[in-house]
Order: C-alpha cells, then sequence, then structure tokens
C-alpha cells in the first residue's frame, strides 16, 4: 500500500484509509485545551468575582459614605470600583455559559457580553482619566489650582463622558451578543455577520489592543513620567513612597494586561492577513489567549489595592468603617494603619501639598 | 447546512440512527471553554472517494472558526476538511444527502 500523502488517484491501491490523513487537511481539535479551560476558567474567574467583590464592594462603601468627592481622581476612583464590579460580576455568568452553555435567552446574552466590554472599556477609561488629573494636579500647579473650585463637577462630567464613550465602544457586543446552538451545546457569543464575520473579529481585536492597552498606557506612562520628574525635584516631602506607588501602577498594568494585548493583536493579525497556521500553532494561541485572559481579569481586584488602599485616606476610612459596624473599637490614634495628618504625603490629587 | 440539519432530525427521531450517521469522532463532548471551538485551519482540493465518507458538516464562519469548510467524517471516523464550494464537494454532499435520505426510509419507527 502506498505511504500517507500520495496524490489522489492513489487510493485505489490502498485496502483501506492509510493515505486519508494526507490527502485533506485534518479538523484541528483541541479537546485539552477545552478541558484546561473546563478547568481554568472556573476556578479562576470565581476567585476573582469573590475577591473583587469584596475589594471594590469596600471602596465603593467607604467612598460613598466618607468621602465627598473633591478631584476628578475621587470621581473616578468611585465609577472605576463600580466597573470593576460590574465586569467581576459577570466572570460566573461565562464560567456558567463554558459548563453548562447558555440557558438564559439571547437578552441575556446581550447584556453579559455587552456589560463584559463596556466594563472592560470604561475600567481603562477610569484609570487613564486618573493619570491625567494626577498630572494636572502635580504638574501643572497653577492650571490645577484654577480648576479645583469646579474639580466636582468636571469629575461627574469626566466619569459620564467615560461611560458613554464604553458604551459606544461595546455597541458590537451588544448588537450581535447572540445565545446560539453551537454543535451539541447552545453558547453566548458574539456573532457578526457572515460577510464580515472575519473582518469584525479582527477590527474588534485591533480596537480592544490599541483602546484598551496602547492609549491607556502611553497616557499612564507619560503623565505619571512628568509626576515622577516633578516629585524627584522636590525636595523636602517623601517622594519615595510616592515614587514608589508610580511604579507599582503602571508595572501592575504592563505585567497584567500586555501578555494578553499580545495574543489579541496575533490573533487580530491572524484574522485580517489571513494567516494559515498550524494545528499546534492554533492550540498555544487558544491556551495563552486563556490564560493571559485570566491574567488580565486580575487587573479588577488589584485595582482597589493599587489605587485606593495604597493610600492612607482609604484605610482610615476603612478603619472608620470597621468601627462604625462595631467589629473594631473607635480610632485609635496609636495604630500603625491610621493616617497622621502629617504623614499625608503621598501622591495625592491635591496640588498643596506638593 | 444540510448535513447539520439532516443530523440533528436524525438525533429528535431515532437516536441510534443519528449515532450511525452523525458520528462525528467524540461529538458527544461538551463544546465551548472561552470559545476553543474544534475548527478547520485550512482546506486543499484533493478529491476523496465516496465510499470511505460516512458524513458530513459544514463548518460556517460564524461557528466561531476563522475560515468555512466541508468536514467529510470518515469511516475510520478522521475528519478532513475541504472547501465548501468545490464541485466534488458539492456532488458528495449531495451523495451522502441521498444515502442518508434512503436510511431514514429504511428504519421502522420504533415506539
Amino acid at each position: 500500500c502506498l505511504e500517507q500523502g500520495q496524490e489522489a488517484g492513489s487510493w485505489e491501491h490502498c485496502d483501506g484509509d492509510s493515505w486519508e490523513g494526507g490527502i485533506l487537511p485534518e479538523l484541528c481539535e483541541k479537546q485539552a485545551v477545552q478541558s484546561f479551560a473546563r478547568t481554568y476558567q472556573p476556578a479562576v474567574y470565581l476567585l476573582l468575582s469573590l475577591l473583587g467583590t469584596v475589594g471594590n464592594g469596600l471602596v465603593l462603601l467607604t467612598h460613598t459614605r466618607y468621602r465627598r468627592a473633591h478631584s476628578i481622581t475621587d470621581v473616578c476612583l468611585l465609577h472605576l470600583a463600580l466597573s470593576d464590579l460590574l465586569l467581576l460580576l459577570t466572570l460566573p455568568f461565562a464560567v456558567t455559559d463554558t459548563l453548562q452553555g447558555w440557558s438564559p435567552g439571547t437578552a441575556t446574552c446581550k447584556a453579559l457580553q455587552g456589560l463584559y466590554a463596556l466594563n472592560f472599556y470604561s475600567g481603562f477609561l477610569f484609570l487613564t482619566c486618573i493619570s491625567v488629573d494626577r498630572y494636572v494636579a502635580i504638574v501643572q500647579v497653577p492650571a490645577a489650582c484654577r480648576l479645583r473650585p469646579r474639580a466636582r463637577r468636571h469629575g461627574w462630567l469626566t466619569a459620564g463622558l467615560a461611560w458613554l464613550l464604553a458604551t459606544l465602544l461595546a455597541l458590537p457586543q451588544f448588537i450581535y451578543g447572540r445565545a446560539e446552538q453551537h454543535q451539541d451545546l447552545r453558547l453566548c457569543r458574539v456573532v457578526f455577520p457572515r460577510a464580515v464575520s472575519r473582518a469584525a473579529r479582527g477590527a474588534t481585536n485591533l480596537v480592544q489592543v490599541v483602546l484598551g492597552f496602547a492609549v491607556p498606557f502611553l497616557v499612564m506612562v507619560s503623565c505619571y513620567a512628568a509626576v515622577a520628574r516633578t516629585l524627584l525635584a522636590a525636595r523636602g516631602a517623601q517622594p519615595h513612597r510616592a515614587l514608589r506607588v508610580l511604579l507599582a501602577l503602571v508595572l501592575v498594568f504592563v505585567a497584567l494586561q500586555l501578555p494578553h494585548s499580545l495574543m489579541v493583536l496575533l490573533d487580530a493579525a491572524e484574522l485580517l492577513a489571513s494567516w494559515e497556521v498550524s494545528c499546534a500553532q492554533s492550540r498555544r494561541k487558544d491556551l495563552a489567549l486563556l490564560v493571559t485572559g485570566g491574567l488580565a481579569n486580575l487587573r479588577c481586584c488589584l485595582n482597589p489595592l493599587l489605587y485606593a488602599f495604597l493610600g492612607q485616606r482609604f484605610r482610615h476610612e476603612l478603619w472608620l468603617l470597621a468601627s462604625d459596624a462595631g467589629c473594631v473599637g473607635p480610632l485609635d490614634p496609636r495604630c500603625p494603619s491610621c493616617p497622621s495628618p502629617r504623614r499625608r504625603t503621598s501622591i495625592s490629587t491635591c496640588p498643596d501639598v506638593v | 447546512m444540510g448535513g447539520t440539519q439532516a443530523c440533528r432530525s436524525a438525533v429528535f427521531y431515532q437516536p441510534a440512527v443519528s449515532h450511525l450517521l452523525c458520528f462525528v469522532g467524540k461529538s458527544q463532548r461538551v463544546h465551548g471553554g472561552n470559545n476553543v471551538f474544534d475548527c478547520c485551519l485550512g482546506t486543499r482540493d484533493n478529491p476523496i472517494p465516496s465510499r470511505i465518507v460516512r458524513s458530513y458538516r459544514l463548518q460556517l464562519v460564524q461557528d466561531g472558526c476563522d475560515i468555512p469548510a466541508a468536514v467529510f467524517i470518515t469511516t475510520r471516523g478522521k475528519r478532513l476538511c475541504a472547501p465548501p464550494q468545490a464541485q466534488w464537494v458539492l456532488k458528495l454532499q449531495e451523495k451522502l444527502n441521498a444515502k442518508f435520505a434512503r436510511k431514514v426510509r429504511a428504519i421502522p419507527v420504533l415506539s
């Protein structure tokens, strides 16, 4: 019998199907990646939702209870916590979709896909706004002082615009989210019209990388670099703690978002340039998208730690919350976690601390 | 769409037939998982003999795969990817549809 991979026609010389693998490409099976997804996704997503709900819930609670927003950053932190919380609450639904298929209807699927995309984008927009506001407050002190009386109103306006822009960016998911039979399971997916499917998926990926990573990254790095220069130039105050916080913000952002963004970019290039990849490459790509996707969602859990908890004011408010709830005694001035007025030199939005 | 619809109606009438005709290797496996789907990544225009083909289904771009394809399931359970618009592919599909229709008529409905 002839070897595999022979030309058409040679099959007549064979008694069986020994050649079939070579003559036409085989379907790429991804059973291993699928079963990994069914373990990884529930474990990681449920853990993230649990941790993130606690963290962002505390930020929302302390902000609404004790803080009257004084700056754009204050308002953005509140909305960032809300956005992260909403995104994390969609994850358990994604887990049930993965494990059991989608039993609610198409309307619920649109809501799930849309809310995920909406909060994905709004989170980045709030992070970007916070870095710009800190830049204005610390580097452009005269402008900050001029704007300060209207900061609260500007904050709400900024937040409103961010939500609006995020909603526009999430429109494809709201419009094309669909509960659809996929072989033996009903799944909630974004299904673009057939004629533009490939291009639309590629374009959506590209927009996600540009607006969800590249633009926020560039804005953050340039704003925080300017802030760092100003802090280093300012003698006296303790710039090192503030610089460490800035460095942590940027590094965490890059560490969590860069891997996933690169994979999404690769996927977009493949879709738009019509590259043909091998089955092994395709499996590796799907696996990498899965793992880095979990990492990217971790951002929503870390924001409360990085943006709120590192600030002394938030820790003080947490203490107030605990004492209000009767968990701890009244505020103890000796407790190490409580701020003393003199130590409020961390990166603050208030220009007069620099 | 003929193939997939045929398979579904077979499932509806008679699970044993569906198993016979629509057996797609591990077709009963649960799919999903962050949009990780089994897909044809490429096709080739090399005709295959109908005697080694048991059934087929169509892969659509909307299914989350990058390209459209006709997937022929061989008697050995291999799934081969062919260009959906090629003449021989369309002919083979018709042949399989006809074979399928004959078999369904031949099997009595169980109570």
